[in-house]
């Protein structure tokens, strides 16, 4: 009979403990959400330039067909005794290490302006001229104004036979 | 007795009686608890969060049925990579204003690649969260993927309080990328390339959950709730200035 006693008086403890717990809760609320955003990188690919001589001037244009904006530079790659100089192209700039870089962002589908490069092979009648053209993923800084990374860039080449 | 019991009549009495009795009783208690000298009115603090992201200038609810839209990047002719978009999301203590109160705030922020699934491989570090002032980054319970911030002040009932104000995603995303060589049909060509980049079609996946607590008893309150150790310099409504024993200032 004691035991059953003491039984149920564990039973009401127990149960006015849980009874308790809720009361001494603390209020409290909570709200949730999530969202996404989809990156899209694509590839960056370059057609055949438009590659024209005439009257031993080297004209050269790159189209964008890859998926994203590019900056694009070319270099022309030339044996000994053979100079090349640049004239009259818009938008184009000599680098000081050997490239010409186009300036302008080179929108998906769009095509550079002309770079002009006056061949002067000296007293060379059998020579090669390489044009070697690059493009690199327009990136961006904190502020949104883009630059251009050139350790990330892909490139094709072209020769000319002479 | 006998006689008395077999009376129907006596018994009816009796029964009308004692029915009688306990109605008035009842009757007068309700009159007396119902006068107005003493009917006590009373009801339970409401606490209640919402979080808001502004959305073409108007701030808007988000929650699990509205996600976020980020209206920024969204508004962008391109989501151009490495440039830090605007983002403004706040939280807001919505408590009902005669009921509310001030509470303690928390945001978790979650973040990861998803492509059909959780993609474990990639970097989360390169979802960048820009955080206004005023919330304190509790390393302890950080990690690569998640950032848990804590409001250091109360956030009054009815006010607002800035947590993001921007996004972006690191350029480094486009050095990781493969170059394949690709087999050209035009003989001028020497050489053709592919880059395929590793984080292409991949989708920067943000969950926010936002915690509140009552500032009363506050660091009891905090422990209870969010399991740690605060110290605020007020019992009710102070400030928090540790969180599990390190400076939140």
């Amino acid at each position: 009979m004691k035991k059953r006693l003491v039984l149920i008086a564990m039973a009401l403890i127990l149960i006015s403990g849980i009874a308790v717990k809720p009361a001494i809760a603390y209020f409290t609320d909570t709200v949730s959400t999530e969202g996404m955003l989809e990156v899209k990188l694509g590839d960056s690919e370059l057609t055949p330039m438009e590659d024209n001589v005439e009257n031993m001037i080297k004209t050269i244009a790159i189209t964008n067909t890859g998926d994203y904006d590019v900056f694009v530079r070319a270099a022309a790659i030339i044996p000994d005794g053979i100079t090349v100089t640049m004239q009259d192209s818009s938008g184009w700039t000599k680098g000081g290490d050997g490239y010409y870089y186009y300036s302008p962002i080179v929108a998906v589908g769009e095509t550079t302006s002309k770079l002009n490069l006056k061949i002067d092979n000296g007293e060379l009648t059998d020579f090669n001229v390489v044009i070697v053209q690059e493009a690199t993923k327009v990136e961006y800084d904190e502020a949104g104004n883009p630059f251009a990374d050139w350790d990330s860039a892909v490139s094709t080449q072209t020769d000319t036979n002479q | 007795m006998k006689n008395k019991i077999k009376s129907p009549l006596i018994l009816l009495a009796v029964g009308i009686l004692i029915i009688g009795a306990s109605t008035a009783g009842a009757t007068r208690a309700a009159m007396v608890y119902q006068s107005k000298i003493e009917r006590v009115n009373f009801s339970t603090a409401e606490l209640s969060i919402d979080l808001m992201e502004e959305v073409d200038g108007e701030y808007q609810s988000i929650d699990e049925e509205t996600p976020l839209s980020f209206s920024a990047v969204a508004n962008d002719t391109s989501f151009k990579i490495g440039k830090k978009y605007a983002e403004n999301v706040r939280v807001v203590n919505n408590s009902n204003q005669t009921t509310g109160y001030s509470e303690y705030v928390r945001v978790v922020v979650r973040k990861s690649w998803f492509n059909d699934g959780k993609q474990t491989n990639l970097d989360p570090e390169l979802i960048k969260i820009y955080v206004a002032d005023g919330w304190y980054l509790n390393e302890d319970e950080s990690t690569k993927e998640q950032e848990v911030y804590y409001l250091t002040s109360p956030l009054g009932c009815g006010n607002g309080v800035d947590f993001i104000t921007g996004i972006k995603i690191d350029n480094k995303i486009t050095k990781y990328v493969e170059v394949v060589p690709v087999d050209a049909d035009s003989p001028e060509i020497a050489s053709y390339v592919e880059n395929i980049y590793l984080y292409n079609e991949e989708k920067v996946y943000i969950e926010l959950q936002a915690d509140a607590v009552q500032t009363h008893n506050g660091a009891d309150a905090i422990y209870a709730a969010w399991g740690v150790r605060a110290t605020c310099d007020a019992v009710d409504d102070g400030n928090i200035v540790e969180v599990n024993g390190v400076s939140a200032q």
